[in-house]
Parts: structure tokens; C-alpha cells; sequence
């Protein structure tokens, strides 16, 4: 294989013929990525930049910039309390529904790690939750919510927990907690199999010699079985963070962010801005402090999680 | 390690009697919670008219209408949704097979310049998200005039998918041994003989795996369907869905039946390749 490594001296001194097999040979790489790189270039880095730029503009609703406008976008949001009550939910939301279900997700991969009867089948359920379209689910959960012939309020019933229904979604005290356990419900499954797959990666040596220094159940786990983890559940838990962060369709399926905004997270308010009130530019503003919210936490998160795996 | 001494050893390793019985049960209770609610959908999806509005409501229909299967296509226009989320799907694999494909392997096998600021391009755009990129994309599809079309879906879904499914099929191509790479360099195979004729077929695992994962993704994509798509008859099942329950009663046993038939194909494909499934993405995390 070739490297192509431009070294303007060992270049100029070799022979014609290598020169164009170089350009060759680095055309084809290129071409190799090439499509690739394009569809990236102006599907996600145009439009991120175009947000950017949007962001500090007049725009209409039709996306069109009529004149700079600096950082007026941005004073408009954060001078809105609906926008602060949004980051403040957003907060809340993504941090309950990642800890509960890095919890749950990984309480079902070690489980589901041991041999025993049924094991297959109830794996083989698990992934319904997960290929269900989010649409599909929520709508699910919206039909289990139902006051007058949902499910839930019929179990609470029977478990003698209610004596009137409650409309669960009708309710701004009720709403975002189920919306939140939800979310939790349909990340459980693809955490839990990806952390099950992690679990069985690793060396059943390290655990044979644990074993044989008098390690047993609950130490292992802690001792052994988490730190030989933790590469695969810190980048699960990065991703869980962006995905739920970003999360739109539940909330704006139940509720459109309703009832009086007590359940609008950054996605839903954004979305309202943008596609109900035709305010595209603040909208951009409030895309762009997204982009920096997950920015930060990424990159502080893989520092601190790097550092530790250093160590 | 031999079948008894792996048996042993796991008794070890799951500790004491009655802490194994509570873990047993705690898991039960949790099982059933994630699994509950899809029984629900099926006992409604299988209720008749009346049994759907019994009050009170009953765990299983006493009035049974598997004709309900048939009722939802006549009710909700069904066949077309699923038709466009088909054609957007497929085309957004195919997308994926294209692009992905040969960029994963330039990436694992190759060595060329801007590589690594590729690879963290790749990496960094994993945070990217629909929402946060929707509404330049809107104008972008306004500018291209491809609202209300499926080449809008199939370009933004296609491409938000790219980053992973490159990432999986990078993982794989990387596991492939060096003597293939070094055989076919001997005998002067260039780059692009050398992916279709080695690379590709030792890579089908991988390759199935996240091409598998963007057909979902474009599958199940809500946001861009919801914002590019206003015209009824080309929304994906999706929106489809969504927005045929906006309107007036929403007969929630047709709802339940479509929505059951809507996650079929995909579960049963999921069924069947589980297994690479979960290793290709820890394979792609571990990477």
C-alpha cells in the first residue's frame, strides 16, 4: 500500500512515473469518500452553519435573513420565561431518564447475561420496544393513558392506588413524569442489549482468577464486572444524553408541549417558534444554544471519563 | 473452558441464593412493566368496536374482531403509508450502501490525508441532531424545491444515519485480517477491486448490521417527515399515523391493529439478526 504522505523533497526527486501513480492512487482514496463527504457537507455541516448564521439575523418566516441583527435573537429567548422554564425541564428530563435507565438498562443486561430458561425469548421481546417507531409507542402510552378506557388508570384501580381516573395527561403534575417514564421505557431495551453485548465481551479469564482469589457476587460485580465495562457504558451513557436531550416526538405527540407549557422541553419550544409562530431567527437562537448545551457536555463528559480510565 | 466449569463458575459469579431470588424478581416485575403495554396493544388491536369503549375497560376483549386487521387499511389509508415509508427507507439504505460502504472501508484499511480529521468529523456529528438541524434543512428543501417529495426524507434521513453506519461498518472492516489487504496489494488489486472483491463479501455482517440500522432510522423518523411533508397522500406511516388521529374520534382498535402491523416488519427482522446487532454496536462503541 501507498502512503500518501506529501513529502515536497522525496516528491520533486522522484521519477515522473511515481508521481502520477501518488495522484492515482490518491484520487481513489479520495473518490472512496467522496459521496460520503457530500451528503455530510451539505446535509448536516450547511445546515448547522445556516442555523448559525439565521441566528443572528431578522429572518422571515419563509427562512429568508432580512438584515443583521446581532444578538437580539438571543435576548429575545432568554428574556422569555417560557424558554428559561424549557432549559430548566430540559435539565430535569434528560437527567432522570438517562439515571433511571443507565439503572434499569444495565440491572437487565447483567440478568439476562446468566444462563437460564426463557432467556432467548424474553430478549427476543425486548427489541419490541425498541423497533416500535416512537409515533407507534407514544401513541401506545396515549391509549394507556386514556381517562375514561385506558389501561393505566384501570390497574391503579384494581391495585386499589385510585378511586376516581385521573387524565394523566390533562394534568401538568401528572404529564412530564409519565412522559418521562416513557422515555425511559423505550430506552431500557436498546441500552440494556448493548450493554448485554459488552457483558459478554469480556474475558472470562478476569473472572476465573477473581474467583479463585475468593471474589463473590456482589464484589465481582462492583470490583470486577464495572470497571471492565465502563468503555462500553460511558459511551452508551454519552449517547443515551444526546438522544434523550434531543428527544421531540413523545412530548409533541402528547401534548405540544401542553397543558399551558408545563411540559415544554428545548425541542418542543424550539419547534413551536419555528413551525407555529414563524419565529424562524429565535428559533435559530434557541437551536444554537442546544448545539452548545450538548457541545459542553460532551466534550467535558469524555474528558472527565478519559481521565478516569487513564488513571 | 468446558461446559461444567462454565457452569460452576457462573454460580460463583451470581452470588448468594437469596440475592439471586430478589434480582429474580425485581427482573419479573420489570419485564412485565416493558412488556405490558404491548399486550395492551394487542388486546385492543383484536377488540371489537364495543369491547374497545367497555366501561369498565377489560384486560381482554370480550367481543373479539380480528377483522379489525382489514377495517384499519380501509380506514386509514394504510397501503400508501406504507408504500412512502418503503421507498424512503429503501432509498435511504441504499443511500447509506453507496456512501457508507466505501468510505468505512477508505477509512479502517487505508491511510490517506485528512483521515483522522475525518474520522473525528464522523465521530462529532453523531451529536448533531434532527431537531437542532431542522429548520435550515427546511430551508434548505424549500430552496431546492423538494418539499412534499420523498428525495427531501431520503437525503436527510439517509444522511443522519451515514455517521453511525459508517462508525459499525468501520468496526467491522477493521477486523478483517491484514493478510487479505497485503495479498491483494501483492498482486496489484487497486482500492476499489480490492473492497468489492474481498472486503465486501468477508464484511457482509457489518455491512447488513448498519445498513439494517439506517432502514430503521428512516423508518421510524418523525421530525423531517412532520416539517418537509405536508401533502396527505406522501407522508410515511409516521406522520401518517399521527395525523390521521388528529382528526375527529380516533378509533383506537384500528389505531392499535395498523400500529401492529406497522412494527412487524421490523421486529421480525430485528429478530432474526439480534445477535450482530448488539455486537456490531458494541464493537462500534468499544472502538
Amino acid at each position: 500500500m501507498v502512503a500518501l504522505e506529501p513529502h515536497t523533497q522525496t516528491r520533486r526527486l522522484a521519477p515522473r512515473g511515481r508521481t502520477t501513480e501518488h495522484l492515482k492512487t490518491g484520487l481513489t482514496h479520495v473518490s472512496l469518500v467522496a459521496l460520503a463527504g457530500l451528503l455530510c457537507a451539505v446535509f448536516l455541516c450547511y445546515p448547522i452553519i445556516d442555523t448559525f448564521w439565521l441566528s443572528v439575523h431578522n429572518v422571515n418566516e419563509f427562512g429568508q435573513t432580512q438584515g443583521f441583527s446581532g444578538f437580539a435573537n438571543f435576548a429575545t429567548i432568554f428574556r422569555d420565561p417560557a424558554f428559561r422554564g424549557s432549559v430548566l425541564r430540559s435539565a430535569v428530563w434528560t437527567v432522570v431518564v438517562v439515571g433511571v435507565t443507565t439503572v434499569l438498562g444495565l440491572f437487565v443486561a447483567v440478568l439476562l447475561n446468566q444462563p437460564w430458561r426463557g432467556r432467548a425469548i424474553v430478549r427476543g421481546l425486548l427489541l419490541l420496544p425498541w423497533v416500535a417507531s416512537l409515533v407507534v409507542t407514544t401513541l401506545l402510552w396515549q391509549w394507556i393513558a386514556d381517562p375514561d378506557f385506558g389501561a393505566l388508570d384501570h390497574l391503579a384501580r384494581t391495585l386499589g392506588l385510585i378511586h376516581t381516573n385521573i387524565a394523566w395527561l390533562g394534568n401538568g403534575n401528572y404529564a412530564l413524569p409519565l412522559m418521562m417514564w416513557i422515555a425511559i421505557w423505550v430506552s431500557v431495551p436498546p441500552t440494556a442489549l448493548i450493554l448485554l453485548a459488552g457483558l459478554q465481551g469480556l474475558d472470562r479469564d478476569v473472572y476465573e482468577a477473581a474467583s479463585l482469589d475468593g471474589t463473590r457476587g456482589s464484589r465481582l460485580f462492583l470490583d470486577v464486572t464495572l470497571p471492565l465495562l465502563r468503555p462500553v457504558l460511558t459511551v452508551t451513557v454519552l449517547l443515551n444524553v444526546i438522544f434523550v436531550f434531543n428527544s421531540f416526538p413523545i412530548i409533541w405527540i402528547l401534548t405540544e408541549g401542553g397543558p399551558l407549557g408545563s411540559t415544554n422541553t428545548l425541542p418542543t419550544y424550539m419547534y413551536n417558534l419555528a413551525f407555529e409562530l414563524n419565529e424562524m431567527g429565535a428559533a435559530a437562537a434557541v437551536a444554537v444554544v442546544m448545539f452548545f448545551i450538548l457541545l459542553a457536555f460532551s466534550t467535558l463528559y469524555t474528558r472527565l471519563a478519559w481521565r478516569n480510565v487513564a488513571r | 473452558m468446558n461446559r461444567e466449569a462454565e457452569l460452576s463458575l457462573d454460580r460463583i459469579v451470581r452470588g448468594s441464593s437469596l440475592g439471586r431470588l430478589i434480582a429474580r424478581i425485581c427482573f419479573s416485575v420489570l419485564v412485565l412493566v416493558l412488556l405490558g403495554p404491548f399486550f395492551v396493544m394487542l388486546s385492543t388491536a383484536i377488540a371489537s368496536n364495543r369491547a374497545v369503549v367497555a366501561i369498565p375497560p377489560t384486560w381482554l376483549p370480550d367481543q373479539i374482531a380480528f377483522s379489525n386487521f382489514r377495517e384499519a387499511f380501509t380506514v386509514i389509508p394504510l397501503s400508501r403509508y406504507f408504500l412512502n415509508s418503503g421507498i424512503i427507507a429503501g432509498g435511504a439504505t441504499a443511500l447509506n450502501a453507496i456512501a457508507a460502504v466505501p468510505a468505512a472501508f477508505a477509512l479502517a484499511r487505508l491511510r490517506f490525508r485528512g483521515r483522522r480529521a475525518f474520522l473525528i468529523f464522523i465521530i462529532a456529528t453523531q451529536m448533531i441532531s434532527p431537531v437542532v438541524l431542522l429548520i435550515a434543512s427546511f430551508k434548505l428543501m424549500l430552496v431546492l424545491h423538494l418539499l412534499n417529495t420523498y428525495w427531501a426524507l431520503i437525503l436527510m434521513d439517509g444522511t443522519i444515519s451515514l455517521p453511525i453506519t459508517i462508525w459499525i461498518m468501520t468496526a467491522y472492516f477493521s477486523l478483517i485480517p491484514q493478510e487479505v489487504q497485503d495479498a491483494a496489494t501483492l498482486d496489484g488489486v487497486r482500492a476499489w477491486r480490492m473492497l468489492k472483491d474481498h472486503f465486501v463479501p468477508l464484511g457482509v455482517p457489518g455491512i447488513v448490521t448498519a445498513l439494517i440500522f439506517s432502514f430503521v432510522i428512516a423508518w421510524n423518523e418523525f421530525v423531517f417527515a412532520l416539517t418537509f411533508i405536508t401533502n396527505p397522500t406522501m407522508r410515511p406511516l409516521t406522520t401518517g399515523i399521527y395525523a390521521f388521529m388528529g382528526q375527529s374520534q380516533i378509533q383506537w382498535n384500528y389505531l392499535m391493529a395498523a400500529s401492529l402491523l406497522a412494527i412487524i416488519p421490523v421486529f421480525v427482522i430485528f429478530l432474526i439478526v439480534q445477535k450482530q446487532l448488539a455486537s456490531g454496536l458494541s464493537a462500534g462503541a468499544v472502538k
